[in-house]
């Protein structure tokens, strides 16, 4: 195998795993309800740096959009701003998915049907 | 082990790794993952390739997800992911040689209850059976993920095809599901018949009911 052949079988890998970009352009998508040719072409980008950039890492928290930008033209991606607005997007999901599950267990605690309060025997 | 016969990613590279920078994890990875798998490939040639590529695969990932573990001071790059890559398939050398190991006691066990006059159970089915455990075990723990899971549903002889697409769709997203799920398939059967050259098993006899 030569380096490209190595390295796509490693595109092809990551960008399935959690922490890349793919995982999110993934969850986008399900949420958008709109194919991974759809999203591609939003990005004006090849088959081949459409898989490495999914490939990437994800932005970092604390510069989503500024490391957004440079990994789109890292990839060449001929509409950059889309796919800035994407990780904007999957990181605003992400975060909210994270709260509400954070809530959901809370409330949980408060939805017990059973009053220990009133119980005269022990648990 | 002297790594330097690797290219190495610049001190600017590496402080930039460990800072967890997407763009520059990308650009180490692109230089040094093809050295480490041409490495990997002619240490571990007695290894199936494509467990080998799979496990350089998730040392990787594991790595890039990480960056911060990483410390320049302490090793070079290539150094420190070569030792966890060892690490990773010394203990999948351990696994195959305790699979090894508990096939003889197996087969020992195996004699020793057929001098029994009192024995029912059929020994070459008993045989045949114990071995396809361990067999399924060797199996298994090179897995992970989709393909394990696909592994589980072909062993409980789950036949509905949209069964594995579901699974599948879990884990990505694919232009053909149908042409994923039967390349899915062939892939994990050819890990499977590796396994079995490997411990010196027919496959066909262990895959059979």
């Amino acid at each position: 195998m030569n380096n490209e052949e190595i390295l796509s079988a490693w595109y092809e890998y990551a960008a399935n795993r959690p922490g890349f970009v793919g995982s999110a352009l993934n969850l986008l998508r399900e949420r958008q309800e709109i194919t991974s040719q759809q999203q591609q072409m939003e990005f004006g980008v090849s088959d081949q740096m459409f898989l490495r950039l999914q490939a990437m890492p994800l932005p970092r928290s604390r510069s989503v959009a500024g490391d957004a930008h440079r990994i789109a033209e890292a990839c060449g991606l001929a509409n950059p701003i889309a796919f800035v607005q994407a990780m904007i997007l999957a990181r605003s999901l992400e975060d909210t998915k994270a709260q509400v599950d954070g809530e959901q267990s809370y409330q949980a605690a408060f939805d017990a049907e059973d009053d220990l309060d009133l119980s005269t025997e022990e648990p | 082990m002297d790594d330097s016969v690797f290219q190495q990613p610049s001190d600017d590279q590496l402080h930039a790794f460990t800072q967890g920078d997407p763009v520059i994890i990308d650009e180490v990875i692109r230089l040094v993952l093809p050295q480490i798998y041409r490495w990997a490939q002619r240490q571990y040639a007695n290894l199936p390739d494509d467990e080998v590529r799979s496990t350089t695969h998730q040392i990787f990932a594991e790595i890039c997800i990480n960056h911060s573990r990483y410390d320049p001071r302490r090793a070079k790059f290539t150094t420190y992911v070569i030792n966890l890559l060892k690490m990773r398939l010394a203990g999948l050398y351990r696994s195959l040689r305790k699979i090894r190991e508990m096939d003889d006691a197996s087969e020992q066990a195996h004699e020793n209850q057929s001098r029994d006059a009192y024995n029912q159970v059929d020994p070459e089915e008993l045989h045949l059976r114990i071995s396809r455990e361990q067999y399924f075990s060797a199996v298994r723990v090179r897995l992970e993920g989709a393909e394990r899971e696909f592994f589980e549903l072909m062993l409980q002889g789950e036949k509905n095809q949209e069964v594995f697409a579901s699974v599948l769709a879990r884990y990505g997203s694919f232009k053909d599901l149908p042409a994923e799920v039967k390349n899915m398939k062939e892939r994990l059967g050819r890990k499977m018949k590796a396994v079995a050259q490997e411990l010196k098993y027919e496959a066909d006899d262990l895959l059979e009911g």
